[in-house]
């Protein structure tokens, strides 16, 4: 057996693959490209807990090259290590409260109730392209106080991040406009936070501009940063959360019906799809000291992956992983994550994929897919759906 | 062949005109700056040892005695002849014992690390001046029990006092000749914070000797603090700047290491050797001095070229030639000889250690280009780069 999570036949379904790395190789030196793939909840548990071991900084350059959105005068805190970390990650806690998070909910619905608006007239629509793609983008707006009039400009650059991010694929004249995209992206955050810093107002940017901590603030650059760091991050993963969970429904149809009778269950749902098929597989880290892990050597410079699905399949952890079961509760489940990076808009993510999937099951009782196609976008890191078309009876 | 140390031709790369100087001219005159330049190791090495008629006096020719000095009214241990360089080295040893620089050794590699992962943050960094310059000031800043929140003064206040050392402070802008008055000003107050409440650190060995034992003035005690930190920040950035060079510029010798990093100790000999961060000093004669016939005259000013000495081939076989396995390399004369071989050798070693330590194993995932690469021309007597860009790569 040969895994590579570049290869389409692993990509189609990777979870056969990570039970055979657990068992047989859990630290496993992927051909051809001289990472190492680390398979089991303990041994990713070990990488998340030690941060200054399992280094972060190779992420953006590892995933995203020229078409990288950060500066060297403010790297994001996604992608450095403590203590530069920890002071971003500090100041931006002081913005992004849960209250803010909260006070989201009822543009949420809002905005839900409006994209599920063409579904209700047409009798079909495609629940990944029209909803669960610019749901959080639209979520991320509201949080960051764009206007409705800068929406379009935004949803495009919104579209350009995703891009870059899977920048593997762009080529030629596209990555020079995306690039040209990601720069103007920043000047306008720019221009927005020195209006906040003469009169501050009630969104996360502002609050961002004006948090401190000890007498320390983030620079104007940090906070364009963190600004595009919330949507990079935030915009393709809460997408395939939505998608991954409707397919694992409509592929165990007795608990699809289950929810749609009690639509309480549905964070229940959310919680076993994040294990089940975790919408972020793995991200690279790069070893800074020689580490021993199962058993195995990894000196310093040496790239390896963290398969946070991988862990999240571990029979060592969960019982029967690969069943599906929203009864489950998968306390421990590392799909956002474990210490100091653990996911900032994990609670922003639930609320936003609950009030989608409550809003669509209850006002569509119906639902079914219009077949049983399954295209999945096309980056080794993250793992959904590109479209996921539905008739609503 | 004209020999001028300050031509930047020369500067950009002396060592043919070494080679030159050591097989035509061992006693070379540079008549348009009135210096006697020394180039071969065996001169070097006794004209070092001959402190009774060669002296330190006069070592920072750019340097006056005015407001603007930053060591203050005392001058730099460096140069002092004996017996008050004697005192002074003796009362500075006590402050630098190997069990000191030991006990440094977790923190210097907890910094290279920390620097390292900041710099790689950045995705595009420079490996000067966001690795190998911060390292030594924030380990002499440790060293001197500078507080982590002024360490970005301290930086800042070390550039100055390099470029007070390479010119003449006079001609510096106000900026600088205010960083000048601030560092006094810190370390004054730093010094009689000590006096007040002793700690386990440097300056306040260095205050206790003064105060208790009467054996060093309090102008004394300031200059030794403030030197340290010159004499111990840019020369060892030079040092890792240039031995990251030679290694990434010999890829066999790179691959010897990284097959055994047990070599790494030796690779920083010869990197002290092959391109030595201090490439000269100055020297001035207390009476005349003949060698090879020729006769320096009492008062005349010498340059020692230890970047010469260190390519003889009287002395290195294939001087050219970077070898990490060099089994002589040690013999080089980087940090100088005898009375003033340099006091922060084994920390420059420690922290040129753990900086290649940290930087090696990545050494594949960094991209660089030597046309990117600026040297530092603030002065003759120093070879280091100023810049040497580097981008972490991905997959």
């Amino acid at each position: 057996m040969e895994y590579n999570p570049f290869f389409p036949e692993v990509r189609e379904n990777p979870y056969p693959y990570y039970a055979y790395l657990r068992q047989h190789a859990p630290v496993y030196q992927i051909e051809g490209m001289g990472f190492w793939a680390i398979s089991r909840y303990d041994d990713v548990l070990f990488a998340l807990k030690n941060p200054q071991i399992f280094s972060s900084t190779i992420l953006v350059s590892a995933m995203m090259g020229d078409l990288n959105p950060f500066t060297p005068e403010a790297p994001s805190m996604f992608c450095s290590d403590p203590p530069y970390h920890t002071r971003q990650r500090k100041l931006v806690n002081r913005a992004f409260t849960p209250r803010r998070i909260a006070s989201l909910e009822t543009q949420l619905r809002d905005r839900v109730a409006q994209l599920l608006e063409r579904a209700a007239t047409q009798g079909e629509f495609d629940v990944v392209r029209d909803l669960a793609v610019p749901l959080p983008v639209m979520a991320i707006a509201d949080l960051l106080g764009i206007p409705s009039e800068r929406y379009q400009e935004f949803k495009l650059w919104a579209d350009d991040i995703v891009k870059a991010m899977n920048g593997t694929e762009v080529q030629g004249e596209e990555r020079v406009r995306i690039r040209r995209s990601l720069d103007d992206f920043r000047n306008y955050f720019r221009t927005e936070s020195e209006k906040y810093r003469r009169e501050p107002k009630d969104t996360l940017l502002s609050d961002l501009v004006r948090a401190e901590e000890e007498n320390q603030t983030l620079t104007p650059e940090e906070v364009v940063t963190m600004a595009v760091l919330v949507l990079a991050a935030g915009s393709e993963t809460t997408t395939n959360l939505l998608g991954n969970a409707m397919l694992a429904l409509f592929k165990h149809p007795e608990q699809l019906q289950q929810v749609q009778a009690n639509p309480a269950l549905v964070p229940g749902v959310l919680e076993e799809t994040l294990r089940y098929d975790a919408p972020v597989q793995l991200f690279p880290r790069l070893v800074m000291q020689d580490v021993q892990v199962a058993g195995t050597n990894l000196p310093a410079g040496t790239v390896v992956l963290v398969m946070y699905a991988s862990a999240n399949h571990d029979e060592r952890k969960f019982p029967e992983p690969h069943r599906f079961d929203i009864g489950r509760n998968p306390e421990g489940h590392l799909a956002f994550g474990f210490g100091v990076h653990f996911c900032l808009g994990s609670q922003l993510a639930r609320l936003e994929a609950k009030i989608a999937l409550e809003t669509l099951l209850t006002r569509f009782p119906r639902l079914a897919r219009k077949d049983e196609k399954v295209i999945r976008i096309e980056t080794p890191f993250l793992r959904g759906l590109k479209t996921l078309p539905l008739m609503v009876g | 062949m004209n020999y001028n140390p300050l031509l930047p031709e020369v500067m950009e790369n002396p060592y043919p005109y070494y080679a030159y100087l050591r097989s035509h001219a061992p006693v070379y005159k540079v008549e348009q700056l009135n210096w006697w330049a020394i180039s071969r190791y065996d001169d070097i090495l006794a004209v070092v040892k001959d402190y009774q008629r060669i002296s330190n006096a006069n070592y920072f020719p750019g340097l006056s005695a005015d407001t603007f000095n930053p060591m203050g009214e005392a001058p730099a241990i460096v140069e002092l002849d004996p017996p008050d360089h004697t005192r002074i080295r003796k009362l500075a040893n006590r402050a630098f014992t190997p069990r000191i620089v030991a006990s440094l050794e977790p923190r210097v590699r907890a910094i290279a690390q920390e620097l390292l992962s900041q710099a790689f943050a950045k995705g595009t960094f420079d490996l000067i001046g966001d690795f190998a310059i911060p390292l030594p000031v924030w380990v002499i800043a440790e060293l001197l029990g500078i507080e982590p929140e002024r360490r970005d003064d301290f930086k800042r206040w070390a550039d100055t006092f390099s470029h007070a050392i390479g010119g003449k402070t006079a001609d510096m802008d106000p900026h600088q000749q205010q960083d000048l008055l601030e560092y006094r000003a810190y370390f004054e107050d730093v010094i009689e914070r000590r006096r007040k409440e002793p700690q386990a650190d440097l300056i306040s060995a260095l205050v206790k000797a003064q105060e208790e034992e009467q054996r060093l003035t309090a102008a004394e005690v300031f200059s030794l603090a403030v030197f340290l930190l010159l004499a111990g920040s840019e020369t060892t950035t030079n040092l890792i700047g240039n031995a990251v060079l030679a290694l990434l510029k010999h890829p066999e010798e790179l691959a010897k290491v990284r097959a055994n990093p047990g070599l790494l100790p030796n690779t920083i000999e010869e990197a002290l050797r092959y391109d030595s961060p201090v490439s000269s000093e100055f020297r001035q004669m207390k009476e005349d001095v003949t060698i090879h016939g020729t006769t320096i005259p009492a008062g005349a000013k010498m340059l020692v070229l230890y970047g010469s000495a260190n390519r003889d081939e009287a002395k290195f076989v294939e001087p050219q030639r970077f070898n990490v396995t060099r089994s002589n390399a040690q013999e080089n004369l980087a940090f100088g000889y005898g009375i003033h071989f340099c006091l922060g050798a084994p920390l420059a070693r420690r922290e040129a250690l753990a900086a290649l330590e940290a930087l090696l194993p990545h050494l594949p995932h960094l991209s660089w280009q030597e046309s990117q690469l600026t040297r530092n021309t603030l002065s003759h007597q120093v070879s280091g780069l100023a810049s040497f860009p580097m981008a972490l790569r991905g997959f």
